[in-house]
């Protein structure tokens, strides 16, 4: 097994060096065998990749404790699913998962219908880059096949705060993001290299960058959804460095997917949307150089060691390469891309746009690099924490809601101002009367009611965009309502798919502020029979058992919920004490209804009759959940039927055609 | 046991080798690295579609009608003169009518004939 783990790894580096050499030698000599036999390569690549995989996972369901990782990762007592996502729950595993899965998105393109493109040659070698990096870093640093000196009884286990549905997912999705990213980041660099400045790159990792942004936007989701079940503080986003550091290339994708649209319709912001590429890579390998560095502290961090040396190293090398690849065509860029004409337009609206969301991952990439800042230039390490993000980055999202407000009812073409506010004037009023209603009924703060408005206002628009197409449709074709919402989402699947991304986010809005400004949060300490009052609600304690399941200690406190004066059942938050691990897991009991959830914690007890709970109420927490998956259901759509504009009419027009 | 790991391990080098190697001895010269299939091509469709957005902007109320006849003029135009091109041998054997007559009845045609395969988009 050593034998054959360690043959895979060695000969990924030798792989990934061959296939770049011969896509060089390939394109030099213009002789398709060198490119025909780099693509075999790659092919190879996937194949030692895959066995090196499927070898760990069996090595962790088998509990092969003779090899270091499993040991560190797994005991005998472990579920099996978690012995198997254990393949993340480390550095080393977590290398390879990167490699296998940056194997498969490089070969599904070198044997993808565009597998003739001229561009594909560079594209196949720049991945095979980071591929042939990620083994490098494997053998030196992260070996997944490394042997114990001697076996174990068995394993250290796995933190049990991994020991959750989100440890199958989350780190998954989140490197499915990341690796998705190099995609665009080679197109873009390929072309530049072929000195190609037309959208054609954009045209073929329009899916990729879409599917990219997709699984960055569910690995944040579902990040924060297990943060909220499981590290028990009432909240589903701390700012933690690594979290930002997801944060960060989903705020330039988005900017990217944005900007892309006005280089596909107008011929404009060529070098912005390259940058934007570039910058989205370089984050990604910025993320994994802080979960690996272990120079800032973090729930997420791998420790400290000499990976992250490497990632700097690389990630350095990489963002000089880009620049000046960038740099040197530059004048070419420059003479093929087309300046914004008008201040009142689709494209400066979208522009607007991409600088605030640069402006916000900016801001995150300040606050989380603060520490670093601070040390070298003071000598001490400052944390900026959650009120520095909190108020940097609530004006700057509050921006962001009410461009997309606006956005959808300026014109593609020949926008004017008078149109816009005829069309604006609904949606603003649904929002103002949004604004009247919560000061009426007594809500407080006035930060919290602007953002609620915005919101309504950003909703208003996107529900007024889709009835007015429906209606434009419906007149114009004589459909029936439902054939014409249908027809019309269908035929321009890009936009209405953005729209309800757009309309998820309000949802997600809604919950984060609520969340944030309206909470309600108790500690007290109760007898049994005695009852804790919060919110519209009242719980009773009627006791505390204690059991033992799969050797781990199990401690549950059972409370009465009533909610407006009716019984609503039980609640019961846990504390397992687990045979590997020396701290206590808590485990966090929820009640959720359509507007709120009661968060109830187990913090200590003194015996059986008398414990302390944490109880929180809320709000709207739940939306952020059905927001999520409604902007990845919005995700879906634009990216199931979407396709790209062509430029050739913009040529015609400019012609005067 | 250590015997079938080596063997296996052989294995895989040997694939991988083979991977690499084949396309020297392949018989199959393959086609050779294309280089600019895609352009930002302009095609009859494409203007449907532009024109079909606009019209959507319209009834929407994003544009105003002065606006929207001209940009249509302007889509009609150029949907005349690919038109135009498409059908150019064609009608040099066609003395009888006017070349700009023809272009505009096949353009009506081909708008048509694209109406009814796709109905209409926004």
């Amino acid at each position: 097994m050593y034998l054959i783990g360690n043959i895979t790894l060695y000969l990924g580096i030798v792989i990934a060096a061959y296939t770049i050499i011969a896509n060089v030698i390939g394109i030099r000599k213009q002789n398709n065998k060198w490119i025909e036999s780099a693509r075999g390569g790659v092919l190879s690549l996937l194949f030692v990749s895959l066995i090196a995989s499927f070898l760990l996972l069996y090595l962790l369901g088998t509990s092969q404790f003779q090899f270091e990782y499993v040991a560190a990762y797994t005991s005998h007592n472990l579920p099996m699913v978690y012995k198997l996502t254990a393949f993340w729950a480390g550095n080393a595993g977590s290398l390879l998962l990167w490699t296998v899965l940056l194997s498969v998105y490089t070969a599904m393109l070198v044997f993808s219908k565009e597998k003739q493109n001229s561009m594909m040659p560079y594209v196949s070698s720049i991945l095979s880059l980071n591929i042939l990096f990620f083994f490098v870093v494997m053998i030196l640093g992260g070996n997944p096949f490394a042997m114990t000196e001697t076996i174990p009884a068995d394993g250290k286990g796995l933190n049990p705060m991994l020991q959750h549905p989100g440890m199958i997912l989350h780190p998954v999705t989140l490197y499915l993001g990341y690796v998705g990213l190099a995609v665009p980041f080679a197109f873009a660099i390929g072309a530049l290299i072929l000195r190609r400045m037309d959208a054609e790159w954009i045209k073929l990792t329009r899916r990729w960058t879409i599917t990219a942004w997709l699984f960055l936007t569910l690995g944040n989701m579902i990040g924060g959804w297990w943060a909220y079940l499981e590290l028990g503080w009432g909240g589903y986003w701390a700012w933690d460095p690594v979290e930002n550091a997801s944060f960060l290339p989903w705020l330039t994708v988005s900017a990217f997917l944005h900007s892309v649209m006005i280089q596909e319709r107008k011929g404009m912001l060529k070098t912005w949307n390259i940058s934007l590429v570039i910058l989205s890579y370089l984050l990604t390998l910025f993320g994994t150089f802080l979960v690996r560095s272990g120079v800032l502290t973090s729930v997420h961090a791998f420790g400290s060691g000499p990976l992250g040396t490497y990632f700097l190293i690389f990630m350095a090398f990489m963002m000089l390469f880009s620049i000046y690849i960038v740099i040197s065509r530059y004048q070419l860029i420059k003479k093929e891309s087309i300046p914004i004409e008008s201040y009142f337009s689709k494209e400066s609206s979208f522009l607007l746009n991409n600088l605030i969301l640069v402006a916000g991952a900016f801001a995150v990439f300040w606050g989380t690099m603060y520490p670093l800042i601070s040390e070298s230039l003071k000598g001490t390490k400052i944390n900026v924490g959650a009120p520095y993000f909190n108020s940097v980055m609530a004006p700057i999202l509050l921006l962001l809601l009410l461009l997309m407000a606006v956005c959808p009812l300026i014109a593609w073409q020949k926008a004017t101002v008078d149109r816009f506010l005829k069309n604006a004037i609904w949606p603003f009023a649904v929002g103002v009367l949004a604004a009247i209603i919560l000061v009426v009924v007594g809500v407080k703060g006035t930060f919290a009611i602007i953002g609620l408005a915005s919101t309504v206002f950003m909703f208003a628009t996107h529900v007024q965009e889709f009835l007015q197409g429906t209606r434009a449709r419906m007149k114009a074709t004589k459909e029936n309502i439902a054939k014409a919402i249908y027809k019309l989402t269908r035929k321009n699947q890009r936009r209405y798919g953005g729209y309800i991304v757009h309309i998820g986010i309000a949802l997600i809005a809604i919950g984060v502020i609520s969340s944030h400004a309206y909470p309600e949060d108790i500690l007290k300490t109760v007898e049994r029979g005695e009852n804790i009052a919060i919110g519209d609600y009242v719980l009773t304690f009627n006791g505390l058992t204690e059991q033992t399941e799969n050797g781990n200690g199990i401690v549950t406190a059972d409370l009465k919920v009533d909610y407006n004066g009716k019984n609503v059942g039980s609640i019961n938050p846990e504390k397992i004490f687990y045979e590997t691990w020396p701290e206590p897991s808590t485990e966090v009991a929820i009640k959720t209804n359509w507007k709120e959830d009661l968060y109830v914690v187990l913090s200590s007890w003194e015996n059986s009759e008398k414990i302390t709970l944490q109880v929180k109420v809320n709000p709207f927490v739940s939306w952020i959940w059905i927001g999520g998956g409604i902007m990845v259901f919005g995700t879906a759509i634009a990216l199931i039927g979407g396709r790209t504009n062509s430029t050739g009419l913009l040529k015609a027009f400019r012609a005067g055609r | 046991m250590d015997f079938i790991y080596l063997i296996v391990g052989s294995a895989i080098i040997l694939t991988c080798f083979y991977f690499v190697v084949s396309p020297f001895f392949s018989r199959n010269e393959g086609r050779s690295s294309e280089t600019d299939s895609w352009e930002s091509t302009l095609t009859l469709d494409s203007v449907y579609s532009a024109v079909n957005e606009l019209e959507m902007d319209y009834l929407m109320k994003k544009i105003k009608e002065k606006d929207f006849l001209q940009l249509k003029e302007q889509y009609q135009m150029i949907a005349t003169e690919l038109v135009k091109q498409e059908g150019k041998p064609k009608r040099e054997t066609n003395n009888n009518v006017s070349q700009a007559e023809e272009a505009e009845l096949e353009l009506l045609r081909e708008l048509q004939k694209l109406r009814k395969k796709k109905g209409r988009s926004s």
